[in-house]
């Protein structure tokens, strides 16, 4: 499986992104990867509508030829996106902003 | 003109279905996942939004009352629930635990502010409890403003510090709680940026009045606090300056904030990109602290202050807030200010003088 992250938005509107293919990865790393993103992606979502400066995290997963996106605000479904963010977010490297 | 697609006024809600995506293999149209995601969100948002009257949540966390009322909860790196473990109330000394007492420090610094400068007494004017909850998450480099609380990250220590270390963070979070209970500005496009830029406008001045440094001795810029020694090399996270924040940066290459209409940022991300083009009316503030000089808080923040919790509506766009302010500074400080204001809009684009 590979899994794209980029963080947007926030109060400081830096631009973070990482790439990780889960083979790279310490095997029970891996699994644990795959079994947070599958709770992620069927988690439901606390929408919190009057959050400012929450940032936006955009997931992309592959996985046997299947695309997957998401994107959540990080005060949504917490106990889900930890899982994966503590497997990714140390991951992170700034990177220019985007507008598309 | 940026749009204005939903309504705003929700408060955390029941839970919905997943927000998600899912394409066969190899969706990679900017433009597929563009709509995929604009039908997902306009269906969240409409299942999302209920009216909630902001007093409502009063009586989530401690009591209303009049006077300065803090409390400072600690998440220990936990994501939920909020607000954590009760760390600090009013009446308490130090904890000797920096991003609690940090955050107890800077809201008091905040309140004083409001308080003295404004005559507000706390984000309401009615004693609104101050709470902040600290350590929130796994390594989150942020701070926000969730509908009740302060909510701060501790960073992961390489690119971020604790997002307690900043005075300007917490006044412009505190900022947010301010707008909520007067104008409620929306947070989309071009008035969310408005939205975004008081905060950062306020931030700025809680900052130098607390520390007592005036216009010509002010640092202009934010979030130098912050950096942690992966971005040592960044001066700051953006200025209020004409220049930007960084530029060339090997990583984060230039500062994308505008400081004129011609630069406008139309974007999808950042919520039509409320934190890009709140370059915009900062530099306006900007202009306006540098023209009228001594102290910010003497004249410039209570312009801005009663222009955007009195008199600005809660769709107004960047010519709204420049007719505001140019008249509130006129009424307050005479023709002089109100010129001076008006300048400044004008020098970033915006003409104050047409009626929208
Ligand atoms: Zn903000």
């Amino acid at each position: 499986m590979r899994v794209e992250l980029t963080q947007s938005g926030g109060w400081a509107n830096l631009t973070l992104r990482c790439l990780v293919d889960s083979s790279s990865l310490p095997a029970d790393v891996a699994a644990e990867l795959d079994d947070a993103v599958q709770a992620l992606l069927s988690a439901g979502m606390g929408q919190v509508g009057r959050v400012r400066d929450a940032a936006v995290l955009e997931f992309k997963f592959e996985k046997g030829g299947k695309v997957t996106r998401a994107r959540f605000d990080e005060t949504a479904a917490p106990k889900e996106l930890d899982r994966v963010l503590r497997i990714l977010r140390p991951l992170l490297k700034p990177i220019p902003f985007q507008a598309d | 003109m940026p749009d204005h697609r939903h309504e705003d006024r929700c408060c955390i809600c029941g839970f919905i279905p997943p927000y998600l995506v899912e394409s066969l293999a190899d969706s990679e149209d900017a433009r597929v996942r563009k709509v995929a995601f604009a039908t997902l969100e306009a269906t969240t948002t409409a299942r999302a939004t209920r009216l909630v009257n902001p007093s409502q949540l009063l009586g989530r966390s401690v009591a209303p009352g009049q006077g300065r009322s803090r409390v400072v909860y600690d998440m220990e790196g936990r994501s939920m629930p909020l607000p954590g473990t009760l760390r600090r109330t009013e009446y308490q000394s130090a904890v000797l635990q920096d991003e609690v007492d940090e955050a107890f420090e800077n809201a008091g610094r905040t309140y004083e502010f409001y308080r003295s400068v404004m005559g507000l007494d706390s984000l309401d004017g009615g004693g609104f409890p101050i709470v902040s909850s600290v350590n929130f998450g796994f390594q989150v480099g942020n701070a926000f403003w969730d509908g009740e609380r302060i909510v701060y990250g501790a960073g992961d220590g390489n690119l971020f510090l604790p997002f307690t270390r900043s005075l300007a963070v917490a006044a412009h979070e505190m900022s947010h709680g301010v707008l909520s209970f007067s104008s409620d500005l929306d947070y989309e496009g071009e008035t969310g940026a408005l939205n975004e830029s008081f905060c950062d406008v306020m931030g700025i001045s809680v900052e130098q009045y607390t520390n007592g440094t005036s216009v010509a001795e002010a640092r202009w810029s934010l979030g130098a606090e912050l950096l942690g020694p992966a971005l040592a090399d960044v001066e700051a996270i953006r200025t209020f300056e004409a220049r930007p924040a960084f530029k060339d940066h090997p990583n984060l290459s230039t500062d994308p904030q505008p400081k004129h209409m011609r630069d406008y940022v139309f974007t999808d991300k950042d919520r039509g990109g409320v934190h890009i083009n709140s370059g915009i009316p900062n530099h306006a503030f900007y202009l306006v602290a540098q023209a009228l000089g001594g102290n910010v808080w003497d004249r410039s923040a209570r312009i801005w202050f009663e222009a955007f919790t009195n008199v600005l509506n809660r769709r107004a766009s960047f010519q709204q807030a420049a007719l505001a302010t140019a008249s509130v500074a006129r009424q307050k400080f005479g023709e002089e200010a109100g010129l001076a204001v008006s300048n400044a809009w004008r020098a970033v684009g915006v003409q104050p003088d047409v009626r929208p």
